[in-house]
């Protein structure tokens, strides 16, 4: 039976390797410890041994010579006097393409992606919550005023350094009745000015901090309108949102929400989609989120002045398929997306592709919080 | 009750199980019919002879090596170093081999392993009869590191070392052998994991470590004169490190003093703080603080060696400090 | 005298590293790989003395000693591609071989513990009278580190039941011995801790049968620990993919050696002395050839350790 010549492995770290030479030709006898052929690696020349004996048969269209292949790369056969190679017989694998331990590279692949997600958003958000200007308040004051209702902003510490801490909290409970303090607007997107509901967000497309608030035109929807859906696992999204809200705790400003990272994410989307971008230029990218009456997906109508849509249903908790040959189901946290388009100006293919971008950063966040494609 | 010593009860545990258990041997210099250079073993030679309390040369790698091997064959050494200082010798053995043994072998292999012996600054003993180091095996996954405060402690600790599988650092502060505690007549056994709130209050909690907890708890009778009550808590081991009870006090007096006689980096204290920050942060009203000994080799002139370790008006003050923030 | 045991326990070593050697140049053993190819005589006739209670401690060139002491070969092949099913559930590769249950008290990475630990498996031995020996394997390498004087020393003045069985492959890596020592003779320096010290042609079964039979029979007698220096030679490099010669050995010497192949050498000698027949040697060969390839495919089929287990046995407990 034929044996395979392979790309060695030499050392503890190589991956690939040159072959440089064969030493022994196609078509000679070999005998174990003849020297087959050499390769470079690590800037190295090594000559590999055969291990068998037999007749070198290397394919006549191999092109390996000369080339980085990597470790487990077909490169030959040895075969027994009489016995034709592979590649005279039937379809084969092309030479110099395969690579003998999949599962490695599998495994080395999942490590290198792992990506500390709570690192990543807490470094890059800290400094704006750092930006404000309230009074230092310690952890459990904050706690304790929260509890009692106490709004802290107004309140002189006793701490050290004019920390507001809990006694301080505490005697400004027993002080005065309290008012209900209004909630601090987010500072990560602006919106609720103008009655427009939450969970309604809209922004330029060349991303400058103004909002342009234009409301919802009924029934105005061109007739060149197309509208696109889709259903994205939303389980990894839901899961960084409640880390962020973890981790927020001890901020001064509210932590950002789901529909800011929402913003967020379809902003860095529409990055990486420069041809919908360009489209888009002269109008307003809305995101309309209807998740919390409980809806499931809807097709959301546009105004004149805008040009696209992104509508968001809730999320919920379905069974999904997640292999279907070893039949393995899971609960996963699912949303339906739609995205609706002036046909006018965006084609219908850019549109699938942008939101394919979306569903991919809703699925997998670590691609935009590191802002790769 | 009785009153023991803390040498007294740790040997009086050691006595109870060497009956006990056959397989138990002692090795170590001068812990043959010298009886140790700290009484850990007066009396036993008499009763076991050479075989089970086998005085070694001077080769702290060898004998712990020894130690390792014959922990993995059905013995139950215990390797009685005297000073914790000697064993840095054998730090290969003990983190390649004796840590690492019940993992490589996936749990087939046991490493029922005791190293017990005095740590601390006291006494002008000087740079290479000072150290603690108990950091450094709190970080290697595989050792108990126990730290016991008190003659009672020290019993019921040893006892609970001396029946289970796993290699324990056993660290007597030098300072806390003779000190007296009492210790009953019946058996016992302190569970590893659990600390001690040795004292109960409300205003900070001042989790104190080894010879630190006997100066925290004097300065707490110095503040209870001025009406303000201190818990501190005696973590006993330090791995495994009793973190609950610490929250549990934390989210009572919101404030925490960690008072460690070793060095500050990478510390006990700086675990502890770690820990109560992520699970207790909403019930912080301070930062943390520590107190450490000064970053230093151990000096030998007694004013210097005082000058090293946290002494009684800077226990006091820093508890001040903390009640200030 | 079981002379075929003997021949088939060096060939299994052989056919054994040779597949883990083609496997590591495949790709397929994703860490190290130290073979002990051209030394396999010396485990396999101390080995023979022993049984599963007798503990073996070794080093990191240990894959000949876990299979002369019982290992299965699938355990080690399995160990060294990673999988659960191997002889330390894919926890330690080539250098980290446990199997308790057959007296393979683990291969270790570093060089010199094995000595102190043998010794303690010694002490253990004495303390609870069990008439078991412990068996230390390393290089000449190990001679000059602490461990080797001090084990030497603690086994020698309490007379345990220790076999220190010096393979002395005249390189520790790419060192000479000649260069890392004033006294190459092993034996010489063994015997000053005042102990039994033999040396012995480690490529000859037969005669590190003998001597390590003399050295276990003294220390289950009590008559205190063996020290068997073994001049032997690794024919393949210190580790796979790294070269055979380098800048530290000859062919000329490398040939020498390989005409004195310990399985060739003992095949001959038995035919010229008529103990077996070309016949039974053919028999043998099949029968190891498809057990290492059955172990071979377990090992290649067998699924890697769950990561969920990842922290599971840091303590006794878990």
């Amino acid at each position: 039976m034929a044996v395979e010549i392979v790309m060695p492995k030499l050392g503890w770290t190589m991956e690939e390797g040159i072959l440089v030479e064969w030493i022994k030709q196609d078509g000679d006898v070999v005998q174990p410890g003849d020297i087959l052929f050499t390769v470079e690696s690590d800037k190295a020349l090594n000559e590999v041994e055969s291990f068998e004996a037999g007749i070198l048969r290397i394919p006549p269209d191999s092109d390996a010579v000369g080339n980085a292949l990597p470790v487990g790369a077909l490169l030959a056969y040895i075969v027994q006097p009489g016995e034709a190679p592979p590649f005279e017989t039937a379809s084969t694998m092309p030479v110099g393409s395969r690579h003998a331990a999949p599962e490695f590279a599998a495994l080395a692949g999942t490590r290198q992606g792992e990506i500390d997600l709570t690192r990543t958003t807490h470094a890059s958000s800290l400094q704006t919550a750092l930006q404000g200007d309230l009074p230092t308040i310690s952890p459990r004051a904050r706690r304790v005023a929260a509890e009692l209702g106490v709004d802290w902003v107004a309140l002189r510490g006793s701490g050290r350094t004019g920390r507001i801490v809990e006694r301080d909290v505490r005697a400004a409970a027993l002080a005065t009745s309290q008012e209900p303090h209004p909630p601090t607007p987010s500072p990560y997107t602006e919106r609720e000015s103008k009655g427009v509901r939450s969970g309604l967000t809209e922004m330029p497309v060349a991303q400058t901090r103004e909002t342009l608030i234009e409301g919802i035109a009924v029934s105005t929807q061109p007739s060149t309108s197309i509208s696109l859906t889709t259903e994205a696992d939303a389980t990894e999204l839901v899961s960084l949102h409640d880390r962020i809200q973890a981790a927020w705790r001890n901020g001064r400003q509210p932590a950002p929400t789901f529909d800011d990272l929402l913003a967020k994410l379809v902003t860095e989307a529409l990055k990486v989609t420069p041809l919908l971008h360009a489209r888009l230029e002269d109008g307003t990218f809305t995101i309309m989120n209807l998740g919390m009456y409980e809806i499931d997906a809807f097709t959301p109508a546009m105004s004149v002045s805008q040009s696209a849509i992104l509508g968001i249903g809730r999320v919920i908790a379905k069974q999904i398929v997640i292999d279907a040959e070893k039949e393995r189901v899971a609960i996963r946290q699912m949303m339906s997306l739609s995205l609706t388009c002036d046909s006018q100006s965006v084609d219908v293919e850019s549109a699938a592709r942008f939101l394919q971008i979306v569903k991919q950063y809703v699925e997998q966040p670590v691609l935009w919080l590191v802002n790769l494609p | 009750m009785r009153e023991l010593t803390f040498t007294a009860a740790a040997r009086e545990a050691l006595t109870e199980e060497m009956a006990r258990d056959p397989s138990i041997f002692v090795v170590g210099e001068g812990i043959g019919q010298r009886g140790g250079n700290f009484n850990t073993t007066s009396g036993l030679y008499d009763l076991y002879g050479p075989m089970r309390l086998r005085d070694t040369p001077i080769v702290e790698r060898g004998f712990i090596g020894m130690c390792t091997g014959a922990a993995m064959t059905g013995t139950r050494p215990i390797v009685d170093f005297m000073f914790v200082d000697f064993i840095l010798d054998a730090m290969g053995e003990l983190i390649n081999q004796v840590a690492k043994i019940q993992y490589m072998s996936s749990g087939r292999l046991k490493m029922p392993l005791i190293l017990r012996g005095s740590i601390g600054i006291t006494g002008a003993s000087a740079t290479h009869h000072s150290g603690s180091y108990f950091p450094m095996f709190v970080n290697i996954p595989g050792f108990r590191v126990v730290v016991p405060t008190n003659a009672y402690d020290a019993k019921g600790l040893f006892k609970t070392a001396l029946r289970g599988d796993d290699p324990v650092i056993f660290l007597e502060h030098k300072s806390l052998l003779n000190s007296k505690a009492q210790v009953p007549e019946e058996e016992y056994f302190i569970p590893f994991g659990q600390a001690a709130v040795v004292r109960e209050g409300s205003a900070a909690t001042v989790v104190a470590v080894g010879s630190m907890v006997r100066k925290a708890l004097e300065a707490c009778d110095a503040l209870a004169a001025e009406g303000i009550a201190i818990e501190v808590i005696d973590p006993r081991t330090l791995a495994p490190l009793d973190i609950p009870t610490i929250l549990a006090s934390v989210h009572k007096t919101g404030r925490l003093l960690i008072m460690d006689e070793t060095f500050q980096p990478c510390g006990i204290g700086a675990e502890i703080a770690a820990q109560v920050v992520a699970q207790g942060f909403d019930d912080l009203d301070a930062p943390i603080m520590r107190l450490n000994g000064v970053y230093t080799p151990t000096p030998y002139s007694p004013p210097l060696e005082a000058a090293v370790i946290p002494n009684p008006t800077q226990v006091l003050q820093a508890i001040r400090d903390l009640l200030a923030e | 005298m079981n002379y075929l045991a003997l021949y088939r326990q060096m060939l299994e070593i052989r056919r054994t590293e040779e597949h883990l050697a083609k496997a590591h140049q495949a790709g397929m053993i994703p860490g190290a790989c130290h073979t002990y190819v051209g030394q396999e005589a010396i485990a396999t006739g101390v080995c023979a003395h022993l049984t599963h209670d007798d503990a073996v401690f070794s080093t990191h060139r240990g894959h000949g000693h876990a299979l002369a002491k019982g290992v299965p070969p699938r355990e080690v092949m399995a160990e060294l591609f990673g999988r659960v099913t191997g002889c330390s559930r894919g926890r330690g590769g080539s250098m980290h071989l446990f199997a308790p249950e057959v007296g393979m008290m683990g291969t270790s990475g570093i060089v010199g513990p094995c000595i102190l630990q043998a010794t303690g498996a010694g002490y253990s031995a004495r303390l609870l009278n069990k008439g078991t020996v412990g068996v230390a394997f390393f290089g000449d390498g190990a001679s000059n580190n602490g461990a080797f004087h001090e084990g030497l020393n603690l086994a020698a003045i309490w007379d345990l039941p220790v076999i220190f069985v010096c393979e002395n492959n005249l390189y520790a890596t790419e060192v000479p011995f000649s260069y890392a020592t004033r006294n190459t003779d092993m034996a010489e320096r063994a015997s000053t801790y005042g102990m039994n010290a033999v040396s012995v042609d480690g490529n000859d079964v037969l005669a590190v049968y003998a001597a390590a039979g003399e050295g276990i029979r003294r220390a289950r007698a009590g008559e205190g620990p063996t020290f068997l220096d073994c001049k032997t030679y690794r024919t393949r490099a210190h580790a796979e993919g790294m070269p055979s010669l380098g800048t530290y050995r000859t062919q000329e010497e490398l040939d020498a050696w390989k005409a004195r192949d310990p399985i060739t050498t003992y095949r001959a000698h038995l035919v010229s002395e008529g103990i077996a027949s070309e016949d039974e040697f053919a028999q043998i060969e099949r029968e190891v050839v498809a057990m290492v390839e059955e172990s071979f495919e377990f090992a290649k089929s067998s699924p890697y350790p769950d990561p969920a287990t990842v922290a599971e046995h840091v303590y006794s407990d878990g």
